[in-house]
């Protein structure tokens, strides 16, 4: 994707950051928000329907279009339905996120219920965990503004044109308006960039003729033995074991730990609607990357055939739909880029506002804060971490390791979190202990071994066992109505 | 191969309506709610 120019580039940036800033009007002029409450959680006024479209928008980004076709070149056709999975850790997390709705239902973060449920130790060790993911998902966003700008312009606008521009935007609406600026913006941005993706899907293979001649092509190659039968297998044993199940367990494992969900789980005004809000994403989570891995496949027998350059995996789709689209579809990426980043670095960013003013400055600095107090503080944090985020997104890094990191930390509670919630018995130093036994035995399978999906899987289940035999072995008693007991602030 | 097509076709035309039609949908579902929103900031002004 090259060659749009710069003026053109620059004005749609422009033009997409307008779209937060008349956001924050309309809330400030709507004074939706008033209390800490109103700008960590919405108020828990948001129409479900808001949320669903909020959290898609947080799988619209360069691993779930790129990613998925990825997918597609390295495993054939059961690529083409394995990355699209990752929904399913999205209705899971429905159920999970309900549960907590009501035995929580005043929770303003998921490390609250750490604070809440067990002692300071095991809450300090999940803010800190809390904090990498959000601030980490928030910087990779942050790499994609900087390279996508550069790469549709062909390098004519220099890489941090564009992490300054989403800097910029996510700074206006963010400390006006809080999780409502971010739900508004991500909403609108993903009622744009979810027919982006179909359009420039349906328009690519429109280009290569439809699935007909891409499947000709694919039977010469079988027959030429350039292609292995095994790429045509929907159900190839291979793709099973090491795709699948690294797809499940990164859905499984890191989307409880990521403040960023919960705070949009806590924002809706039913709590009845929590569950369907979910269900409809993972919908929508389900077909985006879709259309995408099936040009990821369309990609492999172009590029197999000698029709198309062989570029890795991570760059067949730009790649494919670069070489049969006209230069100017560079403005549909700039405005999938920006739905991407601006409406998740602002969740990101009020994700660590939330637990550092709300977990951190409330429970241990100022015990006796007011709401304004928190409100302020908060406002603080989201400014100093959107300015961190666009300060190292400048140099145009690799993070791709901290990104494969995150479910190594997170998969070691998960377990704990949410049996928790069930099980009064269910004590905090097993669950403590457990977490940091799971995350050496991941770390090591990880780094030492080069075992990805299954260090995670590891993690979680050594954790786990040692979560439940402990808190067996010394029990809680928990009154969950102490959770109860937590009101409205 | 014939099935593989068929894949690919299910995998276009189910992403296409999915992707045009949730949008549609939930731009109808949540600006009837804004509008409610609206109108109660309006009533409190």
């Amino acid at each position: 994707m090259k060659g749009i120019s710069p003026a053109v580039a620059i004005i749609s940036s422009f033009v997409a950051i307008l779209i937060p800033v008349f956001v924050a009007i309309i809330v400030s002029k709507w004074k939706l928000v008033k209390s800490s409450e109103d700008y960590l959680v919405a108020g828990r006024r948001a129409h479900w329907a808001l949320v669903t479209a909020s959290v898609a928008s947080m799988f619209i980004w360069g691993s779930s279009v790129m990613g998925a076709a990825e997918g597609a070149v390295n495993n054939g056709m059961s690529g083409v339905w394995i990355y699209p999975m990752y929904a399913v850790g999205l209705w899971v997390f429905g159920i999970w996120a309900t549960k907590l709705r009501e035995v929580f239902p005043y929770a303003l973060s998921y490390t609250e219920y750490f604070r809440h449920r067990f002692d300071g130790k095991l809450h300090v060790l999940i803010i800190i965990a809390a904090i990498a993911t959000s601030f980490s998902g928030a910087w990779i966003q942050g790499l994609a503004a900087g390279h996508i700008m550069a790469g549709v312009t062909g390098g004519a606008v220099p890489y941090w044109v564009g992490v300054l521009f989403l800097g910029v935007a996510v700074i206006i609406y963010t400390l006006v308006a809080g999780l409502w600026g971010s739900l508004i913006s991500t909403w609108i941005f993903t009622l744009i960039a979810m027919p982006i993706c179909a359009i420039v899907g349906i328009a690519t293979w429109a280009a290569l003729g439809g699935p007909g001649p891409i499947m000709e092509q694919a039977n010469i190659l079988l027959q030429q033995g350039k292609l292995g039968p095994e790429m045509f297998n929907l159900l190839q044993p291979n793709a099973l074991i090491n795709y699948l199940i690294p797809v499940l367990a990164w859905a499984f494992f890191s989307l409880p730990m990521q403040q960023d969900y919960w705070q949009t789980a806590f924002a809706i005004r039913d709590p009845k609607d929590v569950g369907r809000a979910f269900r409809h994403a993972g919908i929508w989570w389900f077909f985006m990357p879709f259309i995408s891995a099936s040009l990821g496949f369309a990609a492999l027998i172009m590029m197999k055939s000698g029709q198309m350059a062989e570029v890795p995996g991570s760059q067949a789709y730009a790649a494919l739909v670069g070489h049969v689209m006209p230069p100017s579809f560079g403005v549909l990426f700039i405005w999938l880029v920006f739905a991407a980043t601006v409406g998740t670095v602002g969740a990101a960013m009020v994700a660590i506002g939330n637990i550092v003013g709300n977990d951190i400055y409330r429970t241990y600095v100022n015990k006796t804060a007011t709401d304004d107090q928190v409100k302020k503080v908060v406002r603080w944090v989201v400014a100093i971490s959107t300015i961190c985020v666009i300060i190292v997104s400048l140099t145009p890094l690799s993070i791709l390791m901290v990104l494969l990191f995150m479910p190594m930390y997170c998969a070691p509670f998960v377990w704990g979190f949410i049996q928790s919630q069930y099980k009064k018995w269910l004590s905090s130093t097993p669950i403590f202990i457990g977490g940091i036994v799971g995350f050496g035995v991941g770390t090591y399978m990880f780094l030492g071994l080069g075992l990805w999906g299954w260090a995670m899987i590891a993690a979680f289940v050594v954790a786990g066992l040692i979560s439940v035999i402990g808190s067996k072995i010394s029990p809680d008693d928990f009154d969950f109505q102490k959770l109860l007991a937590v009101k409205k602030r | 191969m014939m099935g593989g097509e068929i894949f690919l076709w299910i995998a276009i035309v189910s992403s296409g309506i999915m992707l045009f039609g949730y949008s549609i949908w939930n731009l109808i579902v949540v600006s009837r709610d804004f509008i409610n929103i609206a109108r109660e900031a309006k009533k409190h002004l």
